[in-house]
């Protein structure tokens, strides 16, 4: 083997190794018990873990808190996940637009102390992309309704 | 027969049309390899089937246009992305906002190219239209809409009835002929220019790479494995271009409009197009190695054929809804994942064989290589550039791994890295130094002959000057910047790509310009990266909140402080600027610039009545009481920017939006101040959307005479007078004779102005009516509680609320304009290349 492929060849490999060095970093899907025992055990990495808002019978999400006067980078919500364990999500920038409307969220953090800290909060907002189709309708339904309910009269 | 019948007839005959071309030119194909033969049968044939095709292909556009443009409602398409308000050149928009709109758009382009290559490709036709009209086929049964049973359906038309849709809703029992009045609407984030343009551009940009990825594949089927590169050099030229200028316009989008803050966010959707791009410009170098030394042909081969594939891959991805929670912005998901899969399939097997087949036809590589060699440097580079698409390309597949595990039975919990943008952009710059020194290098020995002998020749005026260069430029960018050392590398690397490149640039500037597109596409990159290292390695948060992080300080110390509170109408300092907020603002049709959101009063339907003039440097484009419209979606938050000097000189006001639709919820966009060294970019990450009622404290009363002073809240009041009214009429209510009705005159000093405040008390047929005013600039209400002839005291009740305000977010983006100068260098390198290599191709019989 001669120089210039030996070259080419470590230029594959260091690329090869950049991309493999990658995978053992992925970031997964978790629960909250997964997530205080990774606390636990020190280990430092980012999870995501799905999650239902927890509403009362009118739909209002409980137990949020954001006060922007005392700080405008502080946003708690507690949030059940998939296991219906629950935690307390604390956030550090102001409360995403839409938070109201949403269900599920995705949040990407770790474990400190008692507290989910979230670097990043997905929502999954029924009204948005994937799922618009099913809020447009129920809107619609609601017109529909009312127009409806007019013809009657 | 209505449009909608009339366009689901095109879609089926388009559909039908394509299938025939396919087969019609594969027959003329085999006559071409065969034993020869009259051709003219199938070929005409052909050539029929394919006329028909595109002629169907254009009526299905005109009817769904139609059918948008005249808001016919009663199709599902118009009322999911149109309105009536919509102007008419975001129906265009609404046209390709759905899956099938866009599906069609690409398959108008494909169908457009098609006829330009019967026009002009001569004997390619046959092969090159076979796969054309292949690719037509499976496209169109995208949109074919036939269901089968009630699970099994191929295609979604974009013609179904609303009726179809959601037939279960009780008006149709009453009504089954009900059409709604109004459509849902465009998303406002498309509303925007960009978006008018950007989605043909993108698309236009996948139909061309089919281009070169045809006359690949026709070349190996019929044997002509050598000749396909000159004619598909110059469209995997074009292809780059445009694809590059689609992307870059909507990274440019983004940043106009998205509230992440930047112009590339390495989500999916984005890795989607990057990636295609990305191995096209590294087919497009093994070609050029082709054309020079009749290397790399079986590399070619490949490269072309799989950025063809990664198109479809990337299609698959984004519109089969398998990214679910990775993405924030794919496609509807229209249950078309198997339709796709076999689209991606087909291709990939049947390219995969065909080169397997013709592998050994071939010509191979010459075995030895040398270090001296440009076709070394070139596959080095062709090496970087695949690996670093590699990496986006296995990140950015995390989604389908785990669909892929549970299709087996295992549990897949991959999710996307959770810091997309410091994950991939680690990753890429290291790629990008790597793809910056090896093109430089690269130029040296494509353009000379170099030999051990003259090595140091050629490199050593280059290597000089970059060196000069370092010594120069290295002390003075590092006293504005801290350097890590891997964002010096990137610097480096970038002065080496624009000294080196700009020595081949100046030796082909004067005499054959035609050879200077590689050298300007180089140093586009090069500034592109620079732009891009310094607008986000060096980004500077403006609104860093100094106060009030009481609670973030005890959760951790490395919290984000990037927001900071502002209440209207109180300067406060933030970095090098001291910030107003000077409370919420609408944009009237016909007035330029904006107008305060409370001084009209809303009606429906974009409307407004105006409480006060609409004037513009004194002249007056309505008057109170004038009925104006205006864009009620909108709401733009004034936030004035002055000095740090005790004057606060103004600087600029800027006008960050927050959209709120029924159907998307709220949504941000930033405003932009541009400067030519740096841009300051300013976004509303809250507002109080005026949904909870404003609470105001308990009254508390203050007896004074005219005169005297009083104090409400924090603010020092003077009554200046008492005014008796002699008018018929105020604030709405009728006054006869027998009514009174007088007005205070209240001063009130505010931080900036002094306010002039008129609270009225009425007497109307011997009932009291009180007309308080309220002071929203100082969260203040007055209300003028009664008058006592005998002491001549007048009593006012002060009420005050929590002052309005907004929070924000305000970052520095440096030297972002080389982002936007590089893009064009690249495109311009390019463009000169195009023409170099058309030019090339059209010399001998075929283009």
């Amino acid at each position: 083997m001669k120089l210039p492929q030996i070259i080419l060849l470590v230029a594959i490999a260091i690329g090869i190794g950049i991309i493999v060095s990658v995978s053992f970093d992925v970031s997964t899907y978790r629960t909250f018990k997964e997530a205080k025992e990774m606390a636990l055990n020190n280990d430092k990495s980012e999870i995501h873990v799905v999650g239902s808002l927890i509403k009362d019978e009118h739909g209002h999400i409980q137990g949020m808190y954001y006060e922007p006067r005392i700080d405008p980078n502080y946003f708690s919500f507690p949030l059940k996940d998939s296991l219906n364990n629950e935690m307390t999500v604390v956030y550090s920038s102001p409360k995403p637009a839409d938070f109201d409307r949403s269900d599920k969220v995705v949040v990407i953090g770790k474990v400190k102390g008692d507290k989910f800290v979230a670097s990043k909060i997905l929502l999954k907002c029924p009204s948005k992309y994937n799922d618009k189709e099913i809020e447009k309708t129920s809107y619609k339904e609601d017109e529909l309704l009312e127009q409806t309910l007019a013809l009657k009269q | 027969m209505n449009v909608g019948n009339v366009g689901h007839f095109f879609v089926i005959i388009s559909f039908v049309s394509s299938i025939l071309a396919g087969i019609g030119y594969f027959f003329n194909t085999q006559q071409l390899i065969g034993p020869s033969k009259d051709q003219a049968n199938w070929r005409t044939f052909s050539r029929i089937a394919f006329g028909i095709h595109a002629i169907a292909v254009l009526g299905v556009v005109i009817s769904l246009y139609y059918i948008i443009r005249n808001h016919r409602y009663e199709y599902h398409y118009a009322w999911d992305h149109s309105s009536n308000i919509l102007p008419v050149y975001y129906m265009i928009s609404c046209f390709w906002e759905g899956q099938e709109g866009s599906f069609l758009l690409w398959i108008f382009w494909h169908a457009l190219l098609g006829l330009f290559i019967i026009r002009y490709a001569k004997n390619w036709e046959a092969p090159v239209m076979s796969i054309f009209s292949a690719v037509q086929a499976f496209l169109c049964s995208m949109i074919l809409g036939v269901l089968f049973t009630d699970t099994f359906k191929i295609g979604s038309s974009p013609f179904v009835l609303l009726k179809d849709v959601l037939g279960d809703l009780p008006i149709y029992k009453m009504n089954p002929n009900y059409v709604p009045s109004d459509g849902t609407g465009l998303n406002p984030l498309l509303q925007n220019y960009w978006m008018v343009i950007h989605p043909p551009t993108l698309f236009l940009g996948f139909a061309l790479t089919l281009v070169p990825f045809s006359f690949c594949i026709s070349g190996l089927y019929t044997f002509k494995t050598k000749e396909w590169v000159k004619p598909a050099l110059p469209w995997a030229l074009i292809a780059a271009l445009v694809l590059g200028i689609g992307i870059m316009m909507g990274a440019y989008w983004a940043y106009e409009t998205l509230n992440f803050g930047g112009y590339w966010n390495w989500d999916p959707v984005e890795n989607a197009v990057y990636v295609p791009w990305i191995m096209l410009v590294a087919a497009i170098h093994t070609m050029i190695i082709y054309k020079s030394s009749e290397t790399a042909l079986r590399l070619s081969s490949i490269l072309v054929v799989l950025s063809f594939i990664l198109v479809l891959y990337s299609t698959f991805l984004t519109r089969s809804g398998i990214l679910g929670e990775a993405s924030v912005h794919s496609f509807t998901d229209l249950g078309l994942s198997g339709q796709l899969l076999l689209y991606l399939g087909f291709f990939l097997v049947v390219s995969a064989v065909i080169i397997a087949v013709r592998w050994k036809s071939i010509p191979a590589t010459k075995s030895e290589l040398e270090i001296y060699d440009k076709e070394f440097w070139l596959f080095i580079g062709v090496a970087v550039l695949t690996l670093m698409l590699l990496q986006v390309l296995v990140d950015t597949s995390r989604p389908v791994y785990n669909a892929v595990a549970k299709g087996l039975g295992f549990v897949g919990n991959a999710a996307p890295p959770s810091d997309a943008v410091g994950y991939y952009g680690l990753r890429q710059m290291i790629f990008s130094i790597l793809v910056l020194i090896v093109s430089a290098t690269a130029q040296f020995f494509y353009w000379n002959k170099v030999e051990k002998t003259n090595l140091m020749k050629v490199f050593y005026y280059p290597l000089l000057v970059t060196g000069l260069l370092i010594i120069i430029v290295l002390p003075i960018i590092s006293s504005f910047h801290k350097f890590k050392p891997l964002y010096l590398t990137l610097v480096l690397a970038c002065l080496y790509a624009i000294v080196s490149n700009g020595f081949v640039l100046s030796r082909f500037m004067s005499k054959s310009f035609k050879f200077t597109g590689g050298s300007v596409s180089h140093i586009g990159i090069a500034f592109m990266l620079l732009g891009i290292l310094y607008s986000a390695g060096f980004s500077k948060v403006v609104s860093l909140n100094t106060t009030g992080m009481l609670i973030s300080k005890q959760m951790s110390d490395q919290m984000n402080q990037e927001n900071s509170i502002l209440y209207r109408n109180t300067p406060t300092r933030m970095a090098d600027y001291t910030l107003t907020f000077r409370g919420p603002r609408i944009e009237i049709k016909g007035l330029p610039g904006y107008f305060s959101k409370e001084k009209i009063q809303a009606l429906k339907a974009n409307k407004a009545i105006l409480l006060d003039d609409a004037k513009v440097d004194n002249k007056v484009f309505f008057k109170k009481g004038d009925t104006v419209t205006y864009f009620a979606e909108n709401t733009y938050f004034q936030i004035d920017y002055s000095d740090t000097t005790k004057a606060r000189k103004y600087l600029f006001s800027l006008y960050p939006r927050i959209q709120s639709n029924d159907n998307m919820g709220n949504i941000a966009s930033p405003d932009i101040r541009r400067d030519l060294g740096k841009d300051l970019y300013t976004h509303i990450t809250y507002a109080d959307d005026g949904s909870e009622a404003k609470k105001w404290s308990d009254m508390e009363e203050q007896q004074v005479s005219v005169g005297d002073t009083l104090f409400l809240n924090d603010y020092v009041a003077k009554l200046n007078g008492i005014q008796k009214l002699n008018v018929s009429e105020i604030h709405g209510i009728p006054l006869t004779a027998n009514d009174i009705a007088v007005q205070a005159d209240l001063e009130i000093l505010g931080a900036d102005k002094v306010y002039h405040v008129h609270p009225t008390y009425i007497i109307k047929d011997m009932q009291v009516g009180r007309v308080p005013e309220v002071i929203v600039d100082l969260g203040l209400r007055v209300v003028f509680m009664a008058i006592d002839p005998a002491s001549g005291k007048f009593t006012f009740g002060i009420q005050s609320t929590q002052k309005d305000f907004i929070v924000m977010k305000a970052a520095e983006k440096p030297m972002i304009n080389l982002l936007w100068i590089g893009t064009g260098l690249v495109c311009a390198g390019l463009l000169v290349a195009l023409i170099r290599r058309w030019k090339e191709a059209r010399i001998k019989e075929t283009l």
